[in-house]
């Protein structure tokens, strides 16, 4: 589904990813790691199409990352940011109004609101400043979702929140997964997590610290 | 208490430091007020100086082509009786619109058909002027002057008419009845234009510090202090994030105590830089001034700053809304500004607002400026900028209290 | 683009009172400055003071009729008394008419007959000493209409019962009669600033430019606020590129804004009895269009809404000050007439479309929206 050949990014001297090859299938779900800096959030932007890489050939479902072909390979990503980017002013209901009215994919609210309770997330009509820092993170995922993406890059999703909070996430994403088939990249320094939730592991940046502690635990791991 | 101060003094260090990060932006706050004086008295001279350098030129069509309206058009033409900022020329009516139209004249008035006849049979006249839009103040300047001339021919046609009854009660005919009229029309026209000899003319000048470039100069100060304490208050305003905020909370520090740091920093600045100011002005306009003269216009300055800061302190404890409450702040501003009569002297405001004047710190630091520097009082009233200050931190301390044990 | 409006709807459901306020704030600012500049320039009187020296009817009469004058509020006072205050400003000028002021006009005699004391911080001296010449030039050319009567009977041999005080009476009942001689000042061509005299002291159009301008760069701090990096990125998987979310969005604000304009304008000609014309609207729409352009690029460079409405506040204050509405700007233009492309209201206020600053805002936002950042401009 999404091919990964020999992809290069650099900012002018400094060599941030070099030679990375992979391939990742329908419903697969992989965990990216690796320390700080190592150049894990520079990856799942080239492959959400925000950055472009310096060198290397992307495809995915049968389409070459192209500037021409952008609009339609877009469609087919969700992308899940580090920040919480939602309007906060707004309430969950509002907010998921608002990104649906912009998405490819038209949608009831109805569906919207049955997207949110399917993550447990129940506060359709609260203002979003007034939600925990759990519902927050889930309505940041559930806008990523409106457009029913078939590759998901999430970039340390459930960052400072409770566990769970957490365990609803996971276990949404992966039913996700699996009757819908949706291939995921997820980036988390929570090992617990990346072994609960992920079939295999990939592993970015000079430092083994992440390979060893996995390995440990009896996790398989790919260095790319 | 202790920590009160001690909050308050942390906060003027940050406020300092905060200047001195964007000391860059320093020159621009202080020399803001200077540049729009600056531009506004450049607009003000040129405004004047036009009449001097550039007489209004004005077209005299002349439709009627009687003897009489040939005599007032060549006594005008010919004479200077209006001055030399005006300059007058008898065209045709299409010429005059061409003129007009390439901007060569300010306006031109049109003498009407049968105009003299009218006149000497009391029948309804109208004199129209044909204004130059581009030149739209000038052309008002033409209509209240042809205003004047009006006012002086309708007299002397009442006299006029009043000559003609009894030349006709007299048993004048009509023909020599005419010339007598034309006789009289013309006498009574070189009378009105020599009406100057009416009053004796005299300028008082009181003291040499009395003209209105000392006035002004004085007012441009006033002015730029107050535009520097809003720069300088709102300079200072940080926006906190929520989370700012909320440790802000736990060490017990209050909305209030960061607002005065604000008053405080921006007070010893403004008096700072205005006291560097004042001297530059007093070096170019050399008043005379004692010692305790300065301590005199220190203290009025410094009171009246304060109770303007407190004010719009108050502002911002009210209106949360940032664009509202700038809203608010300018408006009161200009409120206080203009009633000051730095603009205009308020001798000239309506009765109505004189009345009110008196509780206006800014009108009453204004003129005890103007009475110490100017009309060299040695003395100046202190309580009502004293009872302005207590009302103004009373209603600020008030209102604080209130919000914070709202918020709690 | 109906989903943007339905978005743009969502956003401003939060802040309906706000907007409100903004978008109705040129109206009332201009009802309010207007009317209380009325309301000011009618009580607006000028001081002086009248030394009464002549006990005689003539001059009581004359008095009389300069208390009576409504620009000007009149102190009766001795002379010593009324100079000291005209030394400390309190009054503007002083006239004095001298004793023997009947007794002069009687005679035909003019010469100083009042003295006229300023100072020299008198503002309105010229009008004011103008108009009382004018009273006594009256008294003084009826005088002189009852000598030429005497004259003329002399002259045809006529016996004739003169008397001076009922000649008077006669000239001044014509006069009353017949205040025949009028002016009327026109401009030709259809400019928007046609200043009705002594109609308005302000002109609505011109306080609603400035009030609109400060309006409109203060409603356009949505771009700030929704120039959120993180949410900026979710756009990217939309059907709308960030920039077009921004663009399309400043379309909707500008509709909104031609909307009110066209109500603004129906609600001037009732309100003020300004004319309606297709010129005006077509004027109203190139200013709006031009600052709401402005407003927007400006919006982009600025992170801190603070920071940006500061700007907006000073940039608006500056144009009070170009744009000549506190001092005309007459003089100043025909000797630097680039000043014109400088003042943001000009166009406006000359009744036309186009300024010179539309096309440059148009141009910059060209460049903008073309510039590609990597992958991001491409949707």
């Amino acid at each position: 589904m999404l091919q990964v050949e020999a992809l290069h990014k650099s900012y002018g001297n400094h060599v941030i990813l070099e030679d990375i090859t992979f391939t990742l299938e329908k419903g697969d779900i992989v965990g990216l790691v690796g320390e700080n800096g190592a150049g894990k959030s520079t990856l799942l932007h080239i492959l959400a199409t925000l950055q472009k890489p310096s060198k290397g050939k992307l495809t995915l479902n049968g389409m070459t990352y192209h500037w021409k072909s952008l609009s339609h390979i877009r469609r087919q990503i969700g992308f899940v940011p580090q920040e919480i980017a939602i309007w906060d002013h707004l309430t969950v209901e509002e907010n998921m109004v608002f990104f649906e009215k912009l998405s490819w994919k038209n949608k009831s609210k109805e569906e919207l609101q049955n997207l949110c309770l399917d993550m447990k997330l129940n506060r359709w009509k609260e203002p979003v400043h007034t939600l925990s820092g759990g519902m927050k993170r889930k309505l940041n995922l559930a806008i990523s979702l409106i457009h029913e993406p078939k590759l998901l890059l999430l970039d340390e999703p459930t960052v400072g929140i409770d566990l769970k909070s957490k365990q609803e996430i996971a276990s949404y994403l992966k039913d996700l997964a699996t009757k819908r088939g949706v291939a995921m990249i997820y980036i988390s320094h929570d090992m617990n997590e990346i072994m609960n939730l992920c079939d295999q592991v990939f592993c970015i940046g000079d430092d083994s610290f992440y390979d060893r502690l996995l390995t440990q635990a009896g996790q398989e791991v790919i260095r790319l | 208490m202790i920590h009160i101060f001690s909050h308050i003094s942390l906060f003027i260090k940050n406020n300092v430091k905060q200047i001195k990060r964007k000391w860059y932006l320093l020159p621009l706050l202080l020399l803001f007020p200077i540049i729009l004086i600056g531009l506004i008295a450049i607009i003000f001279s040129a405004l004047f100086q036009p009449e001097k350098a550039d007489p209004i030129h004005i077209g005299l069509v002349d439709l009627d082509q009687s003897k009489e309206i040939q005599m007032i058009t060549t006594a005008l033409t010919e004479t200077n009786h209006l001055g030399s900022m005006v300059k007058l020329s008898v065209l045709k009516e299409h010429i005059a619109s061409e003129q007009l139209d390439d901007n060569q004249l300010s306006a031109y008035v049109v003498f009407p058909k049968d105009f003299t006849n009218h006149l000497y049979q009391g029948k309804s006249v109208k004199l129209s002027i044909v204004g130059n839009n581009q030149r739209a103040n000038e052309a008002y300047i033409v209509k209240e002057l042809m205003d004047s001339v009006t006012r002086h021919i309708n007299t002397s046609q009442a006299n006029i008419l009043l000559l003609n009854d009894y030349a006709d009660r007299f048993g004048m005919d009509y023909g020599e009845r005419r010339e007598y009229l034309f006789e009289q029309f013309k006498s009574f026209f070189l009378f009105s234009l020599s009406k100057d000899k009416l009053m004796d003319e005299e300028k008082l000048v009181n003291e040499a510090t009395a003209s209105p470039f000392h006035y002004y100069t004085i007012a441009a100060w006033f002015v730029s202090i107050i535009v520097w304490l809003l720069l300088f208050f709102n300079f200072l305003y940080k926006e906190d994030v929520v989370r700012i905020k909320k440790r802000m909370m736990l060490y017990g520090v209050k909305e209030w105590q960061q607002i005065l740091a604000r008053v405080i920093v921006s007070l010893f600045i403004v008096m700072i830089v205005s006291a560097l100011f004042f001297i530059g002005i007093q070096r170019v306009l050399a008043f005379e001034l004692y010692v305790e003269d300065y301590f005199r216009i220190g203290i009025i300055i410094f009171l009246s700053s304060l109770s303007y800061l407190m004010i719009l302190s108050v502002i911002e404890v009210i209106v949360t809304s940032q664009k509202l409450r700038l809203l608010c702040q300018v408006i009161v501003t200009g409120l206080l500004i203009v009633l000051s009569g730095a603009l205009l002297p308020v001798i000239y405001f309506p009765l109505a607002f004189q009345d009110v004047l008196s509780y206006v710190f800014t009108t009453e630091a204004f003129y005890w400026i103007q009475e110490i520097i100017l009309n060299d009082r040695f003395y100046a009233e202190y309580n009502m900028l004293l009872i302005m200050n207590g009302i103004c931190l009373i209603v600020f301390i008030v209102l604080s209290l209130w919000k914070e044990r709202v918020r709690a | 683009m109906i989903n943007i409006i339905q978005t743009r709807l969502i956003q401003w459901k939060k802040h309906s009172l706000q907007l409100l306020f903004w978008l109705l704030f040129p109206i009332v600012v201009t009802w309010i400055v207007v009317t209380v500049g009325n309301t000011f320039q009618d009580d607006m009187k000028i001081p002086i003071g009248i030394v009464l020296q002549d006990d005689t009817i003539l001059a009581k009469d004359l008095y009389e009729s300069i208390h009576a004058t409504p620009f000007i509020r009149t102190y009766t006072l001795d002379e010593r008394e009324a100079l000291h205050k005209l030394e400390k400003h309190e009054l503007d000028s002083v006239f004095v008419i001298q004793e023997g002021y009947e007794e002069h006009i009687r005679q035909g005699s003019r010469n100083a007959l009042i003295t006229a004391y300023e100072s020299d911080v008198s503002l309105a001296y010229t009008p004011v000493s103008e108009m009382i010449m004018s009273y006594v030039q009256q008294d003084a050319g009826r005088s002189k209409a009852a000598y030429a009567v005497k004259e003329l009977a002399e002259q045809l041999h006529v016996h004739f019962d003169w008397n001076w005080d009922d000649l008077i009476v006669r000239s001044k009942e014509i006069e009353k009669k017949q205040d025949l001689l009028q002016t009327r000042l026109t401009f030709p061509g259809n400019g928007i600033v046609h200043r009705d005299e002594g109609k308005n002291l302000f002109q609505p159009w011109h306080i609603w430019a400035l009030a609109a301008f400060l309006s409109t760069l203060l409603l356009f701090d949505w771009v700030i606020k929704e120039n959120n990096p993180a949410i900026l990125k979710r756009f990217v998987f939309t059907n709308v590129s960030p920039k077009s979310y921004f663009v399309r969005n400043m379309y909707v604000y500008i509709a909104l804004f031609f909307t009110i304009d066209l109500l603004t304008a129906f609600a001037f000609k009732y309100i003020f009895d300004e004319p309606l014309s297709l010129t005006l609207i077509v004027s109203i729409l190139g200013y709006h269009l031009m600052i709401s352009l402005g407003a927007f690029l400006l919006a982009l460079m600025i992170r801190k809404t603070f920071v940006y409405y500061a700007i907006a506040f000073i940039l608006t204050f500056i144009s009070v000050i170009v744009s000549g509405a506190i001092i005309p700007l007459d003089g100043l233009l025909g000797r630097y007439p680039w000043l014109h492309f400088l003042n943001p209201l000009a166009a406006f206020l000359d009744g036309d479309f186009f300024h010179i600053g539309l096309g440059v805002f148009i141009v910059i936002l060209l460049l903008w929206y073309g510039r590609k950042e990597e992958y991001h401009a491409a949707s």
